[in-house]
């Protein structure tokens, strides 16, 4: 207070910082005024209440490819049903949590808390989703779609009736490859994982499928996430001599490992195989290439799926985006619908009547297929792709070379031997 | 004394009356904003009495947040539990005290970052404590006095231990220990020639700082009831100091005003965009360019400027009294001439 540079300040400066702020407040009142104004005549358009659904996505930072795509559904859904559950209107409240759990958090109270809002979705990572669900599991006022988190344990001990799953579950990925490589690929195999919970999570499911199914697994290898070189571990791999390699890197280390382990000339030799959904990233294809020629992968939805309601999806997504869809867009897209019919079966917004129907099992047509949600679980039963690589005309695409139908999630944890 | 006394009063009226005036939501904001208030005032004392920005202090926080949801597995006594927290991360911040003190300023802020991310990679790569997914408890604070789980309890102890540290910061950086802290913040070589030596009190009020910061992250669980190595990263960090220096660098009420503008901005202005991040920034950006101090050095300098203009209008009035009285003088002596 007594510092003489703030007492002898100038009026001019006084003048320019409440410029200053006033500008500030100025900007904030224009976004604020534009939503409001938006939301104000779709509740004018009918008497009731319009229906309110909160959401928190990671929109920024590392994670934020993800959140678009399910905010991108979400909007695409609700835009193609004009903002309408039955005769109510539909206002979005979406905020960003930049993968930060903590932050996550703090959105759903405030969602809750400040917008009371009827439905709710997040956890576009694993550690968000498990926090949200631990979160609305104690306070039981709000039902939750988990929008992309993967972990097995919250359909098993971590499961709450508040929480329902949209996306596919490590077991549900894993499980399936196992089973598949040990049948098409080959009866011997190395696994290549990230090594951090995920990682540990793949591949315990991997090795235990794959070797129920007659499969022998000859390593398991643990790189750091953010490994740059895998020379070593390719080394290795030539070594040990494998028919498949079951790999999962998600983020920036999945192009290099696929990089590199065609540039070691392993691609010619072993079958490459995808547990982390980076092979057929878009991101992935257009930074290594052909390099992902001859690898499979994984997915419960990819654009070229051969269904009426998918080539609808991919039109309307294409006119509107001018880019591909990609799996998170349809997360996002069936969490509306979901989130709709839910509401549409219960009659009501009422949280115990949402979860009262979400427990009756819910199913509808998606672009992946037909999908139900499993009350057992709250883990959607869908149909599962395996895709390979290929090169047509100088470009890359993906082949569906089997279906998996209807691959519902296992009831009970299955105790596995965690690898580490 | 009486200053700090009475004020600290004041504070504890106001923290008092909140509950009473606000709505759920508002309260529940402002539990978080005190917790954090506690976490900038600490750093705070670091920065703004001892001259050493910290990036580290995210590693405290998030210190004392795990030593709670670690140890909730198998005690739920919030004594212990507290109590826990803060000796860890007093000794924590000892031992990475006497490390970091051998360096200042830039260097000072790249040491301590080090000791952030050291404790990032261990609790996102260990499979410990939930690694990466980070881990939820179901502890609740219990006193003696039955389980506090409503929000208005919650608001209220948490107040409890935000008056007791602004009291604490306030009795510290007026005693003979805080005067050279500050001495030593200001010129270093004139206190070594005076005969002190500025790494104890340096080490003793990053010590002090730490652990507070530990009760402040030991707090948060009790709020939000989960832990994940985001609290370790350098966003955490950041935050903090940008709280610093928007409430005011160099005082300790500041960076608790810091703080609850940034929680406020932040969960308000993200109603209304994603970026609110740059809203936030950009006032980061006028304060520090501007150079005047931050909320409160703004409405101290509000205030003085009151008390001055009401001053000169004080004095204004006065001075047209006495032109009056001259005035009726001189006609007066006018009146006596012409006579």
């Amino acid at each position: 207070m007594k510092d003489k540079t703030i007492i002898n300040i100038k009026k001019t400066m006084l003048t320019k910082l409440s410029v200053l702020f006033l500008g500030l407040v100025l900007v904030l009142t224009a976004c604020g005024g534009n939503e409001n104004a938006e939301t104000g005549s779709e509740t004018e358009a009918s008497g009731q209440d319009p229906v309110k659904l909160g959401f928190t996505l990671s929109l920024t930072g590392n994670y934020a490819f993800m959140g678009e795509g399910v905010k991108e559904g979400i909007e695409l859904y609700f835009e193609e049903n004009d903002y309408k559950i039955g005769s109510r209107d539909v206002e979005l409240l979406i905020e960003d949590d930049g993968g930060d759990p903590q932050k996550a958090l703090q959105n759903y109270q405030q969602l809750t808390m400040n917008h009371q809002v009827d439905f709710f979705g997040g956890g576009v990572i694993g550690s968000i989703a498990y926090a949200l669900t631990e979160a609305v599991e104690q306070d039981k006022q709000v039902p939750m779609i988990n929008v992309v988190g993967s972990g097995n344990s919250l359909s098993w001990e971590d499961q709450s009736d508040y929480s329902w799953r949209i996306g596919f579950s490590s077991i549900q990925y894993a499980g399936t490859q196992g089973e598949d490589v040990a049948e098409n690929i080959g009866e011997t195999a190395v696994v290549v994982a990230s090594d951090y919970v995920a990682g540990h999570e793949i591949a315990t499911d991997f090795v235990a499928n794959y070797e129920e199914n007659g499969g022998e697994v000859l390593d398991v290898m643990w790189p750091a996430s953010g490994t740059s070189d895998f020379s070593s571990y390719l080394s290795q791999i030539k070594q040990t001599d494998p028919e498949a390699v079951f790999f999962f890197f998600p983020g920036a280390d999945g192009p290099r490992f696929i990089q590199q382990f065609k540039d070691f000339g392993l691609g010619e030799k072993y079958g490459l195989i995808d547990g982390s959904s980076v092979l057929n990233a878009p991101s992935t294809i257009e930074s290594v290439g052909e390099d992902v020629v001859g690898g499979q992968t994984i997915a419960h939805y990819y654009p070229g799926l051969e269904n009426d309601l998918n080539k609808q999806f991919v039109k309307s997504y294409e006119e509107k985006y001018s880019k591909t869809p990609d799996a998170y867009v349809v997360n996002g897209y069936d969490t509306g619908k979901l989130i709709a019919e839910t509401i549409e079966q219960a009659g009501s917004t009422n949280s115990d009547d949402l979860v009262a129907a979400l427990n009756d099992g819910i199913s509808f047509d998606s672009p992946r297929g037909p999908i139900t949600l499993d009350p057992d679980t709250n883990h959607p039963t869908q149909n599962l792709y395996i895709l390979e690589g290929i090169e047509e005309n100088g470009e890359v695409s993906f082949e569906l070379l089997r279906t998996y139908e209807e691959v519902a999630m296992p009831t009970e944890n299955p105790g596995y031997t965690p690898q580490k | 004394m009486k200053r700090i006394i009475l004020s600290t009063i004041g504070l504890m009226a106001a923290v008092l009356f909140i509950p009473v005036v606000a709505s759920p939501y508002v309260i529940y904001l402002s539990t978080e904003v005190l917790i954090m208030a506690i976490f900038a005032m600490s750093l705070g004392l670091i920065m703004g009495f001892g001259g050493m920005p910290s990036l580290g202090h995210s590693a405290l926080f998030g210190l004392g947040a795990y030593t709670v949801v670690a140890l909730s597995q198998y005690v739920s006594n919030v004594y212990v539990l507290l109590g826990a927290a803060l000796i860890l991360t007093l000794i924590f911040s000892l031992i990475t005290g006497f490390i970091a003190m051998r360096n200042t300023g830039i260097f000072f802020l790249m040491v301590t970052l080090a000791f952030t991310q050291v404790l990032y990679l261990i609790s996102s790569g260990m499979n410990l404590w939930g690694g990466a997914d980070g881990m939820s408890t179901m502890v609740r604070a219990n006193f003696g006095f039955g389980n506090i789980a409503s929000s208005t309890g919650l608001f209220y102890m948490i107040g409890v231990f935000f008056v007791l540290s602004y009291f604490l910061l306030k009795v510290y950086t007026s005693s003979p220990m805080g005067k050279i802290l500050k001495g030593v913040m200001e010129n270093e070589s004139r206190m070594t020639a005076l005969g002190f030596n500025p790494k104890i009190f340096k080490t003793a009020a990053y010590t002090l700082a730490g652990g507070m910061a530990g009760i402040a992250g030991a707090l948060y669980i009790y709020k939000n009831q989960f832990v994940s190595p985001e609290l370790f990263s350098v966003h955490t960090a950041a935050e903090a100091m940008i709280m610093v220096f928007i409430g005011g660098y160099g005082t300790i009420f500041g960076p608790a005003l810091g703080a609850g503008a940034f929680v406020f901005i932040e969960n308000y202005v993200s109603s209304f965009t994603d970026r609110w991040s740059l809203i936030l920034g950009l006032i980061f950006i006028a304060i520090v360019m501007l150079k005047r101090g931050g909320i409160i050095h703004l409405l101290s300098l509000a205030w003085n400027s009151i008390v001055r203009m009401r001053k000169k209008m004080f004095s204004e009035r006065k001075r047209n009294v006495v032109e009056v009285k001259e005035e009726e003088e001189m006609v007066n002596e006018r009146i006596t001439k012409s006579q």
